[in-house]
């Protein structure tokens, strides 16, 4: 019985898909180290950047609405932060707060264009994120004469965004916080069954009085806040801004989220299993180097993998409702 | 660009080709072509590196299947093997090649898995500052040598801090400046160079780097890094 209220889980396939992902690659790439100390870091890391991402792109695309913009909030965020302390030499925190404030902007321009429009949020962040990606890369070009800049240590902007354990980045510590504020907003507010009454029935939840507008703007915003977090991070941590860095968010964050359950449709989903659907990303492109195979065939691997992956999870939650129905 | 050539050449208009068109400049009827010699700039990195000790060589391409950069691999992994060494072509998915946080990982688990490889090579200058860190991340940087093609200001500084070997460099401003050049001469004076004209590569070390960084602090655009 606790097993069975386990598996009703929306996220339970989700885990155990991670722990078959994880013993995959600790059978194949264990000797080689995969399971150290410094292997975990190498894909938490990768995970831990993905996740502070995906887990809005989770909410938001349980709310029935797709955001593909985030990839170059990523890299206009981090040359943001690199032209204005290293070439205008502003302080570190005027770069953070233009590059979030941003992030905020993008966010509130997808959420106008696809309530105005109706075109699909598909195309339409599609072309936000073609938009901003080239008007970085233009302004800072304008600006700085090059769409790559090294900039200095940053100060106590290093402790906050760049301070590592081991080779475990802070990141890590921060996607836990966003998680878990994530996760409580979607279970335990009012707001969080918004998100999921918007994206089960749009209509059924305008006509029953939820602001489907303002959910999905506090959404947009929120993964445009985000994305732009993990552009100043990456910057500091790597003392360098890229206008055009961040392009694999685009979609990879859409598909950590349903590897880890969240329906493409919407409506159903839930934030651990985000979480662990970014463990299991981070693992299988990270783990294959850990098995010495030839690396050719990589993305084809990488592809096989992640539909085992998303099967194993929908066979999991379809056994979970069967035992249910059944009962 | 082949229609374009084909259309400016069938109108009477002189054609000069850089940087890219080595194999098909003659056929296209350009005056003339300078750019760099992609096997050259590898095979130039594996020689520097075997000079340097390395015996097993990783080239890290991020651009599968462009003929350019597999070139560049094929160079390195040759001159490897030529001087009784060996080498190795690992493939990186395009869109993380910007992700740093990944390349290093990536780099790290590679270096885990490994062993033996004492020698990395990457085909642009961001990749090769990723690596040098992965290589430092991993405790190796004793023993593993890492080079870039392509130039940043970075990864030049890396090199006097003895965190990078080498960077091979195809010399862009060359290729623009000789480009201009060949065309004006040629339409002016009828004058054009019998075979292709090579900008590249030249080997930046621990023995010219000093020079190049200086060049590139009073004339930011002549060494193409930043």
């Amino acid at each position: 019985m606790h097993l069975r209220l386990l598996a009703r889980q929306t996220w339970f396939g989700a885990f155990l898909a991670a722990i078959l992902v994880f013993c995959f690659f600790a059978v194949f790439g264990g000797a080689n180290g995969f399971v150290s100390l410094g292997g975990t870091a190498g894909w938490l890391n990768t995970a831990a950047e993905l996740g502070i991402i995906a887990v809005p792109i989770g909410l938001l695309m349980i709310a029935g609405e797709f955001d593909l913009s985030t990839g170059s909030v990523v890299g206009a965020a981090s040359i943001i932060v690199a032209i204005s302390t290293s070439f205008l030499g502003m302080p570190v925190i005027v770069g953070i707060l233009i590059a979030l404030a941003m992030g905020v902007s993008v966010g509130l321009v997808n959420a106008a264009l696809v309530h105005k429009t109706r075109v699909p949020s598909f195309i339409v962040t599609l072309a936000t994120n073609f938009v901003v990606a080239g008007t970085a890369l233009a302004v800072s070009r304008i600006i700085s004469g090059s769409s790559t800049l090294s900039m200095p240590d940053a100060g106590w902007a290093d402790a906050v965004f760049s301070a590592r354990w081991n080779q475990m980045y802070i990141s890590i510590i921060w996607w836990a916080i966003a998680s878990a504020i994530a996760a409580w907003v979607l279970r335990s507010t009012p707001f969080g069954s918004w998100i999921f009454a918007v994206g089960g029935n749009n209509d059924a939840a305008q006509r029953a009085g939820v602001p489907v507008w303002r959910v999905k703007r506090v959404l947009y915003v929120w993964t445009g806040v985000s994305a732009a977090f993990v552009g100043i991070m990456t910057a500091i941590q790597f003392n360098q801004g890229n206008a055009v860095a961040g392009q694999g968010y685009v979609f990879q964050t859409a598909i950590a989220a349903v590897i880890g359950g969240v329906l493409l449709t919407g409506g159903f989903g839930s934030v651990i299993g985000v979480v662990f659907g970014c463990m299991i990303y981070g693992m299988i492109t990270i783990g294959l180097f850990y098995t010495g195979w030839p690396t050719d065939w990589s993305q084809a691997f990488i592809g096989s993998l992640l539909v085992l992956a998303v099967l194993a999870n929908n066979v999991i939650r379809d056994l979970a409702l069967k035992s249910d129905t059944a009962e | 660009m082949t229609p374009q050539i084909k259309d400016a050449r069938s109108k009477g208009i002189e054609v000069v080709l850089y940087n890219s068109g080595r194999t098909s400049w003659k056929e296209l009827r350009a005056a003339a072509f300078i750019g760099k010699e992609p096997y050259q700039m590898g095979f130039v990195a594996g020689q520097s590196a075997s000079a340097n000790g390395l015996t097993n060589g990783i080239c890290l391409n991020q651009v599968p299947a462009n003929p350019v950069l597999q070139l560049r691999c094929d160079g390195y992994v040759a001159a490897l093997k030529e001087a009784g060494g060996t080498g190795n072509t690992v493939i990186l998915k395009s869109e993380d090649s910007n992700n740093s946080q990944k390349v290093r990982a990536t780099v790290r688990s590679l270096l885990l898995s490994n062993a033996d490889v004492n020698g990395i090579l990457t085909l642009g200058a961001g990749l090769g500052v990723d690596a040098a860190e992965a290589v430092a991340d991993a405790g190796k940087s004793d023993s593993v040598g890492v080079g870039t093609i392509d130039l940043s200001t970075k990864a030049l500084e890396m090199i006097p801090e003895g965190r990078m070997l080498f960077a091979i460099d195809q010399q862009p401003f060359l290729q623009g400046h000789y480009g201009l050049l060949l065309a004006q001469q040629h339409v002016d004076f009828g004058l054009a160079p019998s075979n292709a004209l090579n900008s590249g590569p030249l080997l930046i070390d621990a023995k010219n780097v000093e020079k190049v960084l200086s060049v590139g602090k009073e004339f930011p655009s002549v060494r193409g890094a930043n």
